[in-house]
């Protein structure tokens, strides 16, 4: 692992991930705002001739203002394992993923960590914006005491203090000027079929929220057995719009779990809005 | 701004002064085009920005002409400021911007991309590049159904795509004055309507006339090297300089974007879109850059390839032997590229080292997907194409040196296509070009 990305001094990997390393990084002093750590997440590689297209995609992002977003700092793009890549800081400590979630944290917990996740996807679909990869990997887990915004207090907690709260990650990246994806952020597992064929919308976002449902309390996504197939054939798959098989989930869940993997866009939950409350309301009952 | 303005044929008014640029469609009122020309006078460092706030002001107390298509662009914090209402659509070089739901109004922040593209809603874009066309907007009003910013031409002394900008408005010192009559500004606000007392230009006699030196060549005209065009430089907001310092040593990296610095995200405009519509919603459905095709509909009126049984939206059984008819045309398929990125098939997709270059993608009609080329492989900036015609998907050679190949599903190795040669692509099959490989995946039956 580098030991900086620009003048970021990392200090370490909040998840080793091969396609979306997030890291802790101390603050540079330029940036003000004391030493409270800053959290950059490494996207891509990605071609240099892409920071342009990186760059459309990131700003209206980043000015969404939300509490369940990450209080974004800057973008760059920098070497990284000698390969371009688009890192993006914010000022918000993550203290892990529920990709790998801390031990203790139990299902009520990661129910309303995705209902965080399921805000920040909503600000976003408010401003016109997908995220496009929700996934366990982007919703990340605030560290107690994490400022909501660059301008607000420092933590209190270590970043190792995870808490229910989450904000949604970056979206993905990727070469050229609008890919639907990138294989492994998110897995396949987690991307609307609708999505792929072009038919894409807040109810690809609200899909993909129902995919991380269902994986937080099943632990698998709702197609058994797409990871194991080669790539190709799981994209083939997914483009015949197959009926997720649904996992075995208390009864306060399945219910919304089902709805948002509707084939069936309008069978769906209208917003990511709805999705949190359901989710809440679901881990209140566990 | 100092970029190129080619204003488009048609119904309308374009209006330019200095850095702001404006365009009404022919279903706004005399008076909300006399009061954007008078509102594209006022100049500032952040006019566009400005102008968008005003117009946000007055559409939150109600919209007074909502099938009014207008578009301005201007400066603004973060390089130019876009504000779409109505039915208009605008192209940043990246993807296509339109109020949603349709007419609603959008304002974000883009940069400065080249090429821009105002157009109505639904309107095919203008073919190829413009950039060899000499007329350029200099300042004043006259008729036209949109207008296309482009790279400014370079000045005496500049070389030709730097992606500089001189620093300088186009507005010619004593030339172009605005259009006959735009007159004084029009009151905004208040009450709904543009402008109690609409006078000047477009009172009842249509678009007006061009304003004197409005429409003219430019100066030296512009080179054909100008036809490739680099990425849009990037406008820095708070620029960061990190890593200017940074050690070279192992595992220590420094930021070298293009523009030598990052952007802070923190000053980022307020991007004040409008909401995505919710699945239910008639605009949903929306795409304004599909080809029309014949297809079949589900009882719900979901559009789908002929041959379906089962609708690929809803699930719902579509009989044999049901109607056909014409529609909007879903991705014909999906490219799966060796870097792990995915792309949909609606738009043609060019591919090569700098796909951003082909005239096709910066008049918005393809899209980019860039690759380097495999170690003793030669990448061309435009290399090859896959595009959809119907609901099947063709592999196109550009006539790059080191050729372009197909596999085909189930066949062993690889056969290259003659120079400018298109090629039919099944589900499964392969491209390579420059030492890539790309997979193509139908998303309709065969």
């Amino acid at each position: 692992m580098a030991s900086q990305v620009a003048d970021y001094e990392i200090t370490s990997s909040v998840v080793e991930d091969r396609t979306a390393p997030c890291l802790r990084a101390r603050r540079p002093q330029r940036l003000g705002g004391g030493d409270a750590p800053v959290t950059i997440w490494v996207l891509g590689p990605l071609a240099r001739t892409s920071w342009a297209a990186a760059r459309a995609r990131l700003e209206p992002v980043a000015s969404v203002h939300d509490d369940h977003l990450p209080a974004w700092l800057e973008a760059g793009i920098s070497e990284w394992a000698q390969r371009p890549v688009v890192w993006v800081s914010a000022a918000t400590a993550v203290a892990g993923t529920l990709a790998s979630p801390p031990p203790g944290l139990d299902l009520p917990a990661r129910l309303r960590a995705i209902a965080s996740a399921a805000r920040g996807a909503h600000a976003l679909h408010e401003h016109g914006q997908l995220h496009e990869a929700i996934c366990p990997q982007s919703v990340a887990l605030v560290a107690i005491g994490s400022p909501d915004q660059a301008a607000g207090p420092e933590p209190r907690g270590t970043p190792d203090d995870a808490t229910a709260s989450a904000v949604l990650s970056p979206p993905a990246l990727a070469n050229g000027q609008a890919p639907l994806a990138q294989v492994g952020y998110p897995p396949l597992g987690y991307i609307d079929p609708q999505l792929l064929r072009g038919e894409g919308g807040r109810w690809s976002d609200i899909w993909a929220l129902g995919a991380t449902v269902h994986q937080a309390v099943t632990g698998s996504v709702p197609f058994p057995g797409l990871d194991e197939l080669p790539v190709v054939q799981a994209l083939s798959r997914l483009l015949s719009v197959p009926t997720p098989a649904l996992g075995q989930m208390p009864d306060a869940v399945s219910e919304v779990v089902a709805e948002c993997l509707s084939v069936d866009p309008t069978d769906r939950p209208a917003t990511a809005n709805e999705v949190a409350e359901r989710l809440d309301e679901a881990a209140s009952k566990l | 701004m100092a970029d190129k303005l080619e204003v488009l044929p048609g119904p309308g008014l374009v209006a330019r002064f200095g850095d702001v640029a404006v365009w009404a469609g022919p279903q706004c009122s005399p008076a909300l085009q006399a009061h954007l020309v008078s509102e594209a006078q006022k100049q500032g460092p952040y006019a566009g920005d400005q102008l968008a706030s005003s117009f946000i002001a007055v559409l939150q107390r109600g919209d007074p002409e909502p099938q009014a298509p207008f578009a301005i662009v201007g400066p603004g914090a973060n390089g130019l400021a876009l504000f779409l209402h109505g039915p208009v659509q605008a192209w940043d070089s990246g993807r296509w911007l339109a109020p949603q739901p349709v007419p609603g109004w959008m304002a974000t922040s883009i940069g400065r991309p080249w090429p821009l593209i105002i157009l109505p809603y639904g309107a095919a874009p203008p073919p190829q590049s413009q950039q060899g066309n000499p007329f350029d907007l200099l300042s004043g009003a006259v008729p036209g159904s949109g207008f296309v910013l482009l790279r400014p031409p370079p000045g005496p002394g500049q070389v030709s795509g730097t992606g500089q900008a001189t620093g300088s408005s186009l507005t010619s010192p004593g030339g172009a004055q605005p259009g006959p009559g735009a007159g004084g500004p029009v009151p905004f606000g208040g009450q709904p309507g543009y402008g109690a007392q609409p006078s000047g230009v477009g009172t009842g006699q249509g678009a007006p006339a061009p304003g004197p030196g409005g429409h003219g060549p430019v100066p030296g005209g512009a080179g054909p090297g100008q036809s490739t065009m680099a990425a849009a430089p990037v406008a820095l907001a708070g620029t960061v300089g990190a890593g200017a310092g940074a050690p070279a040593n192992s595992g220590t990296v420094g930021v070298s974007g293009p523009s030598g610095g990052a952007i802070d995200l923190r000053s980022v405009f307020a991007a004040l879109q409008s909401p995505l519509p919710v699945a239910s919603s008639p605009a949903a459905a929306f795409s304004p850059d599909r080809p029309e095709v014949q297809g079949v509909r589900c009882e719900l009126g979901h559009f789908n390839h002929p041959r379906v049984t089962n609708c690929m939206r809803c699930g719902r059984p579509i009989p044999p032997g049901s109607p056909q008819a014409s529609g909007s045309r879903p991705a014909a398929g999906v490219l799966l590229a060796d870097d792990g990125s995915i792309w949909a098939l609606g738009r043609p997709c060019i591919i090569g080292a700098e796909p951003t270059s082909a005239a096709e993608v910066q008049a918005g009609a393809a899209q980019a997907i860039a690759m380097r080329a495999a170690p003793d492989h030669p990448m061309a900036p435009v290399h090859a194409e896959v595009q959809a015609k119907g609901w099947s998907a063709y592999l196109v050679d550009r006539g790059a040196d080191g050729g372009t190949f197909i596999q085909g599903p189930g066949t062993q190795g690889w056969a290259q296509l003659g120079r400018n040669e298109q090629r039919e692509l099944l589900d499964g099959s392969h491209i390579s070009c420059g030492g890539r490989v790309l997979t193509y995946l139908a998303a309709w039956p065969a």
